[in-house]
């Protein structure tokens, strides 16, 4: 009884996990399809199969639209996993990227690079990945050696971003051409977005999530707050630091190639929770399935609600992403801790 | 598997809680700690647990535990804390918390953890909660579903900081009584205890903390020979049903 019991709740994960990649196969297939130039489904299909006279159809697809939406994936998994790590190390349903100071440290190198360094702006994504973590190493320690507990990292969080938001704005107001530049990163978006790019951000999220997986188990245990969890033989000051070293690592992954884009790490794993519950085995890639579907069909309706121009996806995310989580907290009032 | 203690100083920053500590603690007894609030009870415990920083020595079976690591002395000792979280798992999952120390990072639960789970939900007389959420129950239960992590650990070594606190007194009564039991099982029980009256009756051996160290440690008998918990705790004895009880 109790074999078919677990077996049936095994499967139950299956069929979310199987229904919940069916419904990003469909988002993946729509992005690709769908755009400012409509493709029929013939010029879709010759297109995507390099057929002769169909090669604008192919460019379109392999040049804009499919590392577009390989973007869109790899922004979805990077900041919902993210937003995973920081939730589950701080205890708090309220931790995000943006929270712990990722995203204001990537903001902050690069409004100070674009000032000093004007003519190398290409290499802004690069510097806003070392921004990012520079600002995790610098919560870390402001955290303290000994007391790494929950809510400092936090309060750390808040105050790094505060600072570094005066810092933002301190340094625009000196220099006004960097503003320009800076509103387009701190917009966020995946507009010309090419493989290339796509890269070296893709290899650390992969990376990051196999090391989540393997410690998936210890960071359950975190839930029981700092002494049980040490008492139970984890070593709970270094679990933490090798997830908020992920969690800024797949941030600062997801800014090198789109910008400042939040509230994806804020939501989705809040809507993975809901559909799967808090086992962090079965959080991480229903988050990261669930965050790649928002992202795509965010950045798809940026596309063609106001075709041809578009709205930039981190603007979408805050559209759809602000009311839903006004919502949440609504709904789920005195369970989010 | 005794519990040797050596000049143990145990400081908050700049002030000490507790100082020039030596003990031997014996195997298989139920040994309880008790003195006023801020006694130092909880910081006594948290050393044993390896969670807190002090000076001097902590010895089980000869070993130093500031020397094992944190898996080797979460197989030795499992600390059950006065305040328990809340967290948003089952029951099950929770007790399958207790079997960590023997696990490296990819291993799954396998036969014997799962019988030593279902084996410690039934002791503690939790089983049918064990699809339950630990958020979901009450006071009493959540502390009935630490315990049965605490036996699923298998320790030796068991330790707990007021496992009655916040029960009822029929569990409270309930919970005591398999602690006891606990002694029968081989182990080594260390509790601080709120009630004297139920320490007198339940434990071997009392340690009696006050102004930061240990006034007396001996036998449950040898310490009701002596007036030292009248005159440490402020408290009045009087004899019921053959027992002996203590009253503020």
């Amino acid at each position: 009884m109790k074999a078919i019991k677990e077996k049936r709740i095994i499967s139950k994960y299956g069929f979310k996990l199987a229904v919940l990649f069916a419904i990003f196969l469909l988002s993946f297939l729509l992005s690709v399809r769908l755009g400012s130039v409509f493709l029929s489904t013939k010029e879709f299909f010759a297109g995507l199969f390099r057929l002769d006279g169909y090669e604008t159809e192919s460019i379109i697809i392999y040049t804009l639209r499919l590392p577009r939406a390989l973007g869109a994936i790899l922004c979805g998994v990077g900041l919902s996993l993210s937003g995973v790590l920081l939730q589950a190390v701080t205890d708090n349903h309220l931790a995000s990227p943006n929270i712990i100071g990722v995203n204001a440290g990537a903001g902050f190198t690069t409004v100070i690079f674009l000032a000093l360094c004007p003519t190398l702006s290409l290499l802004s994504p690069f510097i806003a990945f070392i921004g990012g973590f520079l600002a995790t190493l610098l919560i870390i320690s402001l955290s303290g050696r000994r007391a790494f507990s929950k809510s400092t990292v936090l309060l750390a969080g808040i105050a790094l971003n505060a600072l570094l938001n005066a810092g933002i704005s301190f340094i625009t107001l000196l220099d006004t051409d960097v503003l320009s530049s800076y509103n387009a990163f701190s917009i966020g978006g995946i507009n010309g977005v090419s493989i290339k790019n796509l890269v070296f951000p893709a290899a650390i999220i992969l990376f990051c999530l196999t090391l989540c997986m393997i410690f998936a188990k210890r960071i359950d245990i975190l839930c029981l707050g700092d002494a049980y969890a040490s008492s139970l033989g984890v070593n709970v000051r270094a679990l933490r630091i090798i997830c908020i070293i992920c969690a800024s690592a797949l941030a600062g992954a997801v800014v090198s190639f789109a910008g400042l884009i939040g509230f994806v790490g804020l939501i989705v794993p809040h809507i993975a929770r809901y559909i799967v519950g808090g086992r962090t085995e079965r959080l991480l890639p229903v988050s990261a399935v669930t965050g790649s579907i928002i992202v795509l069909l965010g950045d798809l309706l940026g596309r063609i609600i106001i075709s041809p121009s578009e709205i930039p996806v981190g603007i979408m995310m805050a559209l759809i992403g602000a009311p839903f989580f006004i919502i949440l907290l609504i709904k789920y009032r005195g369970e989010c801790r | 598997m005794d519990i040797k203690i050596e000049n143990l100083r145990v400081s908050y920053g700049k002030k000490t809680v507790l100082e020039n500590i030596n003990l031997t603690i014996p195997r298989k007894q139920i040994t309880a700690i008790i003195g006023r609030n801020g006694s130092g009870k909880s910081s006594l415990i948290s050393c044993f647990g390896g969670f807190m920083d002090y000076e001097g020595k902590i010895f089980i079976n000869g070993s130093d535990i500031s020397l094992l690591s944190e898996k080797e002395t979460a197989r030795y000792v499992s600390v059950m804390m006065q305040f328990l979280p809340s967290p948003h798992i089952t029951v099950s999952h929770l007790v399958s918390f207790g079997r960590t120390p023997y696990h490296s990072l990819l291993d799954k639960l396998n036969e014997d953890d799962l019988r030593i789970i279902n084996e410690s939900l039934e002791s503690a007389g939790i089983y049918d909660l064990k699809d339950r959420y630990v958020d979901t129950l009450s006071g009493g239960e959540r502390r009935l579903a630490f315990y049965a992590m605490s036996l699923a650990r298998t320790c030796p070594v068991m330790i707990f900081d007021e496992a009655t606190a916040y029960m009822d007194a029929d569990n409270e009564g309930m919970l005591l009584d398999k602690l006891a039991g606990l002694k029968s099982d081989g182990k080594t029980v260390i509790t601080v205890m709120h009630n004297i009256s139920d320490a007198v009756k339940y434990a071997d051996n009392i340690i009696l903390l006050d102004k930061k160290r240990c006034v007396f440690f001996d036998t449950v008998k040898e310490i009701l020979e002596t007036d030292i918990l009248e005159k440490t705790m402020n408290v009045k004895r009087y004899y019921a049903d053959g027992r002996t009880f203590f009253s503020y």
